[in-house]
């Protein structure tokens, strides 16, 4: 008897924190989502976004529930998720896609379907990479600003109570731009307050958010380092390529003209030996 | 005799750097018992040749090999003095270090008097020029022989003299002496093939008939000494003894001892002595009875003692001759007179008389006669009127014109038709004096008698005695006696003596120790020239010089100084008996040379600038050049592109020979440019110069042209391939076409990048197969990996059987307690134990990309095949004709190669034994024969040509070739592998009771895309592009010469090659008859003027031309003077003036390396043709909702296959990630285009 109750206790410590780890969970998963989101329309600031139809096959987009759609046909989209298949063609996709977190009017990116096709700062033609440096640095400040502003989010989201819907959140992050904006509102799924071990769960939430967050720029500022010097590399090439083309085109002939008439020669000058009785001096005249 | 005695020494040639070993033996000289009569007067004991043993054994004896102490200097000199050899080849480093190792070879800065070069050429033999001294006076005079003298500075640039083909300096015009003779060598040239002649062709007169000028050798005597190497030989031409100075003239060659009792008399010895005492007939007469009418008394049928009627008187009437013999050694001891005697008294050939059938009626014997000349042995002089003693019967002048074997001098030694003389009238009996009125003959009639009628013989001394009656008076003509006889031929000579001699002016020169001063040998005299043939006169212009002919001997060997030429060669010391002689090397020496080689500047810079033309001035002035704005204007437009393009320093290369044109050429002074060397226009001259010829050397230019012409035939057309620079087209260097070796380091000198690109090239057999792989490389598409991303499955089979073991446990407690679900979780257990088996099929993925690859290798293939069929018959079979052909070329050109070098090594080592310069003497067409055929002409007509034609050498142009852009896609499956969602499966607790059991579906298939494809191609479509090919390129044609030119090649330079060495024989025997003795090695004594037969050995001189060719051997040293300068031809003419042909080479003066043409021949090749360069979009999906290109249409196959289909309602795979999630990991980027961005 005494046995059993030690087995259910154990059982239920062990349950308990399954339910709170399940609790934690959404709030991990809404973390990621939200950053990942951040990420993305950070990339899509970089590179650019083509219209939905001129896209290749094989492109991954994202809409506005956060769902992913796979081109998989000329016009199709596919996304294949728990709730079944969605297909929408392109024109709705670029409808459906997902937009910047904060609003354009903010400061944010123009991902409407009347922007697009949007070009990213790397798609930016016939300049050099220093000139583009700036733009970049500028878009990797606005995107460790926004992750901050995830986790700030989180975080207030934790003191709210759990229960309560979303509600406005006082946006401050030091360094950023203030944003109002409903998609800032408070995650319900966060909100700890009033609830059993909502502590841990805060703690939990608000330390996975800055571990990832910092993880996840500091990974973005290394691949942001390659990107520029590949580009760079890249933009010196197509400079000197560009030339090159022309002197390839224009001095193809010369070369070739004088490879053939060198040719020629060449083969024979190496029988032509030296005639040194024609080293002497002359008689005077 | 002296001897030595030798050791041997452990010594080998070898050590000493002879190519051979031979045994060396060091020698002291041991005197005994000298003979002082064989000794020179000089010397302890006559030198013996001092020759290294291998010299002798090839000489085919092997003598005791006797050397001197001094080992060392000895070999130097007789390799020296025997072996003409090139000197050491001169060589230096070609690749110096530093300045220093440069300053040390050309002797300057440090090392200025101690050159390695400088110095060289100090050592050198001879060479060099001054200009300042005149040749005038230096061509040697000749006096004493006979020949042609010429002008020597009257055909300047031809080389040689004017021949004086007038002027023949006859045997008369200089002093001469030796034996005449009216018999002939039994010999058809002669007339001895008719049995008429025969008494004139003794058997034992040879065509060359003494090999000694005098001592008394004849086969039944031997000759002393003995021939040189011991030879034995018949004859020498006369008797008495030769001189030990070799002045035959000098001797009593021709005493009369026999006349007054003396011996070893000069006619009475040798071949003179057979030919007057051996060659003999015998005289016969008759005393015969005649009546008063002077017929022959005597019984004709009798025994020729009965007489018939009354005797008159006795008439000496019959004379006959017995035939021709020669005298055996046996009668000749007999004395004269009895000689044919005896032989008379044996055999039968005393002849009869005539005019008796009784054979009892036989002549008489009365003494032998010569047989060539009729005269008696006795020289007692027949004449017509009393016989002997009576000299009337002819002049006077012939009384020394009686023997066989008569001397002669000056004139008299010529033969000359209608003036040389024959034999003196030998006169016959009855003598007039016997036949006349002082006679016997005649009677008397009594007077008184007779004018009654009645013959009475009275003595005609009686008173009564009438008239006297001579009845024989009329015998002499009426009877048709031999009156006289003469002779048939007239005497000629077989064998003469001259004494030649030659002096000139002296050249300085420099010799070795840098002195100038007159070393020279200007002068020899008194050599003794000795011919031993029949005398014939001819020019050798127009006539052939048979072997035969040439049997003089220039008999340069005798120990004086003045009359030899053993010191005219390299300086070096002899060891002869106590006291070492030192070879002076006479002719050794040179000139100036120049020691500051100027170039002339190859590059040629206009700095003239022509304002209507020329675009940069080409001035540079302070640091920047300008450009003619109206010319910028005019031809380019003002654009400044085209300006950059253009080349602004209007220097160019110009490849010129290395003469400019003379005031010769170009009368125009403006186009007269300097002449840098008229040196190298110094022509070549040859025999073959004649008077009416010009300059015409035929020898010469006919070499010349041969040269040309060979260069042509071994230079044959070559395969060029011509290819982009690599860089240009996008190629790899380093591919194997252009770097055949592969490359180790990166050596900047050997980096095959940086190299020309013949070299790179290296052209060789295995060329067309090089050309085949590099076309089916760059022909080829590129091809480019597209990723299809597929979904899989990932698990371990130990798991998933780990867990079914643990359903299977609680199902079975579960039915033990009788709960639910026990089977669902038995079919639960067997479908995670089918996961176990198929999960790792996922491997199967591999043998895609391999199977897809075979697809796409299959179509390559055509695109290889087709060019290497091409290669392979349009242009290997011909290219390995052409190769085959070029290797028969290999045979000729060794013998080529062979003629060339005998032609050079008769002109450096063979006619060169002591330096020398034969220009300005007068030609010596005797030297042409018997090697230049057709002679007597002069010219190169009949000389074997070599005719090539010019082929043209083939190109493999590649510089168009463009690598294709475009890409063929491969479709590789990147596999994303995800794990099965482990809770959905976790097995319960055995006590649980209450367990949802989940179902599993199957594993979803392993996607196949081999499987789409093959669907795709069996309704006949195909993935990649068609390829069609289209016409094939033209084969190419090498040119080269075919089969039976080449053949005719062959035997042409055969031919070249025999005349070229018959040509270097001769010479070689020309010169070699004076480079064959020497101080070490003279010949033995009395024997100097020896020739044992015709063009051989010493004997190679022919008479007519000794004059030239003694000039020859004392021509001036060889130092080029003022006059040798203006022996020259004229450059080589322009070609855009006479044409690009051999018209351009012209043969009297160049050889000339002729290059073959090129053609060039509009392209043609292949070319894919491929619309966008892209791959097209498939005809028919490979499966539904899928469109566009293979790797989007497979894309999306995949992507509903794997994930669509399997994870979504009832077939829902458990995957451990919802599989909204996974779709990110299907992303595949996109491609970015570059484009070319036109500048507007």
């Amino acid at each position: 008897m005494h046995r059993i109750f030690v087995i259910i206790g154990l059982l239920l410590t062990l349950l308990l924190p399954m339910s709170a780890q399940a609790i934690n969970d959404e709030c991990r998963a809404k973390v990621d989502t939200a950053l990942a989101k951040e990420q993305r329309i950070y990339r899509t600031v970089l590179f650019g976004r083509k219209e939905a139809k001129d896209a290749p096959i094989g492109e991954v987009r994202y809409d506005k529930n956060g769902r992913a759609f796979y081109k998989s046909g000329p016009h199709t989209w596919t996304h294949a998720g728990e709730d079944g298949e969605i297909y929408y063609i392109s024109p709705m996709m670029d409808n459906e896609a997902e937009l910047d977190s904060v609003p354009v009017d903010q400061g944010g990116a123009d991902l409407s379907p009347a922007a697009l096709p949007r070009s990213g700062i790397l798609d930016v033609k016939r300049t050099m990479t220093s000139e583009l440096i700036p733009y970049l640095t500028q878009a990797f400040r606005a995107f460790t600003c926004r992750v901050d502003m995830v986790c700030y989010r989180i975080e207030e989201s934790t003191k709210k109570h759990s229960g309560s819907g979303s509600v406005e959140l006082p946006n401050r992050v030091g360094g950023c731009i203030r944003v109002d904006s409903e998609e800032w509102n408070s995650i319900p799924e966060c909100q700890f307050a009033g609830k059993a071990g909502g502590s841990q769960d805060t703690a939990d939430s608000v330390q996975y958010c800055q571990k990832v967050g910092d993880s996840l720029v500091q990974r973005e500022n290394e691949i942001l380092k390659m990107i520029v010097e590949y580009d760079a590399a890249y933009r010196s090439l197509l400079q000197f390529a560009g030339v090159f083309d022309e002197f390839l085109q224009e001095f193809r002939w010369t070369i070739t003209g004088s490879i053939r008439k060198a040719a020629s020669i060449i083969g024979s000058l190496g029988r032509i030996p030296c005639f040194v009785s024609s080293c002497e001096e002359y008689p005077p005249r | 005799m002296c001897d030595w005695s030798c050791k041997k020494l452990p010594l080998t040639g070898k050590a000493l750097g002879y190519p051979k070993s031979f045994a060396l033996f060091s020698c002291n000289p041991e005197s005994r018992s000298p003979n002082p009569e064989v000794r020179s007067p000089n010397l302890a004991c006559p030198p013996k040749p001092c020759l290294p043993a291998i010299a002798l054994a090839t000489a085919g004896r092997r003598r005791e090999v006797l050397i001197p102490n001094y080992v060392y200097p000895c070999i130097a000199l007789a390799a020296s003095l025997l072996f003409i050899q090139t000197s050491h080849a001169f060589s230096i480093n070609p690749k110096p270090a530093s300045f220093e190792d440069i300053e040390m070879a050309l002797g300057i800065g440090d090392y200025e008097d101690d050159g390695t070069i400088p110095t060289y050429l100090e050592n050198a033999q001879c060479g060099g020029f001054d200009y300042d001294v005149s040749v005038v006076g230096k061509i040697p005079q000749v006096n004493g022989l006979p020949g042609r003298d010429g002008d020597y500075f009257g055909n300047v640039t031809s080389g040689m003299a004017v021949r004086n083909d007038e002027g023949f300096v006859a045997p008369g015009d200089v002093d001469v002496c030796g034996y005449r003779t009216a018999c002939r060598p039994d010999h058809d040239a002669y007339g001895c093939d008719n049995p008429e002649n025969a008494r004139y062709c003794p058997p034992f007169f040879d065509i060359q008939p003494c090999q000694r000028p005098l001592g008394d050798a004849t086969p039944e005597k031997d000759p002393v000494p003995l021939g040189r190497n011991e030879t034995d030989f018949d004859f020498t031409c006369g008797g008495t003894k030769m001189p030990t100075n070799g002045k035959v003239c000098e001797t009593d060659y021709d005493s009369k001892g026999y006349m007054y009792g003396g011996d070893n008399a000069g006619l009475d010895g040798g071949l003179c002595g057979w030919l007057n005492n051996r060659w003999l007939y015998g005289y016969y007469e008759k005393k015969v009875p005649v009546d008063y009418s002077c017929n022959d008394n005597r019984d004709p049928n009798g025994d020729g003692t009965k007489l018939l009627g009354e005797t008159l008187c006795e008439v000496t009437l019959y004379s006959d001759n017995s035939s021709c013999r020669f005298i055996s050694e046996e009668d000749a001891a007999l004395g004269f007179g009895q000689r044919v005697l005896r032989r008379d008294e044996i055999d039968e050939a005393q002849p009869d008389d005539p005019w008796l059938i009784n054979e009892k009626y036989r002549l008489d014997w009365v003494t032998e006669r010569q047989c060539c000349t009729f005269q008696n042995t006795d020289e007692i002089i027949y004449g017509p009127d009393y016989g002997a003693g009576d000299t009337s019967g002819d002049a006077p002048e012939t009384e020394e014109l009686l023997r066989n074997c008569i001397p002669c001098e000056g004139s008299d030694c010529r033969y000359v038709q209608g003036v040389s003389p024959e034999p003196r009238w030998q006169y016959y009996p009855p003598w007039v004096e016997e036949v006349d009125d002082r006679s016997e003959c005649f009677y008397c009639f009594d007077s008184e008698q007779l004018e009654l009628g009645i013959e009475v013989y009275i003595s005609c001394t009686d008173e009564k005695a009438g008239e006297p009656i001579y009845p024989c008076a009329g015998l002499i003509n009426e009877r048709g006696f031999h009156r006289r006889e003469r002779g048939a031929k007239k005497y000629r000579s077989f064998f003469r003596h001259y004494t030649g001699s030659y002096s000139r002016d002296p050249v300085p020169f420099t010799d070795n120790n840098g002195d100038k001063y007159l070393m020279d040998d200007y002068q020899k005299s008194n050599i003794p020239v000795s011919c031993y043939s029949m005398y014939q006169e001819m020019d050798y212009k127009t006539d052939v010089a048979r072997n035969a002919s040439k049997s003089c001997v220039i008999a340069a060997y005798y120990l004086a100084q003045n009359r030899n030429f053993w010191e005219m060669g390299r300086s070096a010391l002899t060891e002869r008996g106590p006291s070492p002689i030192k070879i002076r090397g006479t002719q050794e020496g040179h000139g100036e040379y120049n020691s500051e080689f100027q170039d002339i500047p190859a590059m040629i810079r206009d700095t003239e600038f022509d304002e209507t033309s020329d675009l940069w001035y080409p001035s540079i002035g302070n640091a920047f050049a300008l450009t003619n704005g109206k010319v910028m204007e005019e031809r380019y437009n003002d654009d400044l592109t085209m300006v950059l393009l253009q080349p602004s320093d209007s220097a160019h290369l110009e490849s010129t020979i290395q003469l400019y044109y003379t005031e010769d050429d170009e009368p125009d002074e403006k186009d007269q440019k300097v002449a840098f060397s008229s040196g190298t226009m110094l022509r070549a001259f040859d025999d073959t110069v004649y008077t009416e010829g010009g300059d015409n050397r035929a020898i010469v230019e006919w070499w010349q042209r041969q040269e040309t012409m060979a260069n042509l035939l071994f230079s044959p057309p070559s395969i060029h391939l011509l290819l982009p620079p690599a860089w240009s087209v996008g190629l790899d260097p380093l591919d194997p076409l252009f770097t055949p070796k592969i490359v180790e380091h990166t050596d900047l000198d050997k980096d095959p990048r940086s190299q020309a690109l013949d070299v790179q090239l290296e052209a060789n057999e295995d060329i067309i197969d090089i050309v085949k792989t590099f076309l089916s490389k760059t022909l080829t598409p590129q091809i480019e990996e597209e990723l299809i991303p597929v979904l899989v499955p990932l698990g371990s089979p130990t798991e998933f059987r780990a867990l079914a073991e643990k359903w299977h446990g609680w199902a079975i407690a579960q039915n033990k307690r009788g709960g639910s679900g026990g089977d669902d979780a038995i079919e639960l257990a067997a479908k995670l134990e089918q996961y176990a088996r198929y999960i790792e099929e996922v491997r199967k993925l591999r043998g895609e990309l391999t199977w897809f690859n075979n697809q796409l290798f299959e179509t390559q293939n055509t695109i290889t095949e087709t060019i290497g069929e091409w290669l392979n018959e349009d242009v290997t079979a011909q290219y390995d004709e052409f190769r085959s052909l070029s290797r028969k070329l290999e045979p000729l050109e060794t013998i080529w190669k062979h003629a060339q070098s005998t032609y050079r090594k008769m002109h450096d080592i063979n006619s060169m034994p002591w330096c020398h310069n034969e220009r300005f003497t007068v030609p010596i067409y005797s030297l042409l024969d018997p090697w230049m055929p057709r002679r007597p002409g002069l010219t190169n007509d009949y000389l074997p040509p070599l005719n090539i034609s010019r082929k043209i050498s083939a190109s493999f142009d590649f510089t168009a070739l463009k690598a294709p852009s475009g890409v063929l896609e491969v479709p590789v499956l990147d596999p994303i592998q995800v794990r099965i969602a482990m809770e959905v499966i976790k097995p319960p607790n055995i006590k649980t009771e209450k367990v949802n059991v989940p179902t599993l579906p199957d594993l979803p298939p392993i996607p196949s895309i081999k499987e789409y494809i093959e669907n795709y191609e069996d309704s006949g479509n195909n993935i990649y592009p068609e390829i069609n090919v289209g016409a094939y390129p033209p084969s190419i044609e090498f040119e080269i010469w075919s089969d039976s030119e080449i053949d005719s090649f062959q035997s042409i330079l055969s031919e070249i090659n025999s005349v070229v060495a018959g040509m270097r024989r001769e010479y070689a025997a020309f010169w070699g008859s004076q480079t064959m003795f020497s101080y070490d090695s003279p010949p033995d004594a009395l024997t100097e003027q020896d020739c044992y037969g015709p063009h051989s050995d010493t004997c190679v001189h022919s008479e007519m031309d000794l004059l030239e060719r003694l000039m020859r051997f004392g021509s001036r040293p060889a130092v080029l003077l003022m006059e040798d300068f203006l022996s020259i031809g004229s450059s080589r003419p322009n070609p855009a003036d006479v044409g690009y042909g051999i018209e351009s080479c012209p043969e009297n003066d160049w050889a000339c390396q002729l290059l073959h043409g090129t053609k060039t021949y509009s392209y043609e090749g292949w070319d894919i043709d491929w619309e966008e360069g892209e791959m097209p979009d498939l005809e028919r999906r490979l499966c539904p909702q899928s469109e566009g290109t293979l790797s989007e249409q497979l894309r999306s196959c995949m992507f509903q296959e794997t994930l669509v289909d399997t994870s979504g309602g009832e077939n829902k795979y458990p995957y451990a990630v919802d599989r909204g999630r996974i779709i990110p990991s299907f992303h595949i980027p996109d491609n970015i285009e570059i484009n070319h961005t036109p500048i507007e």
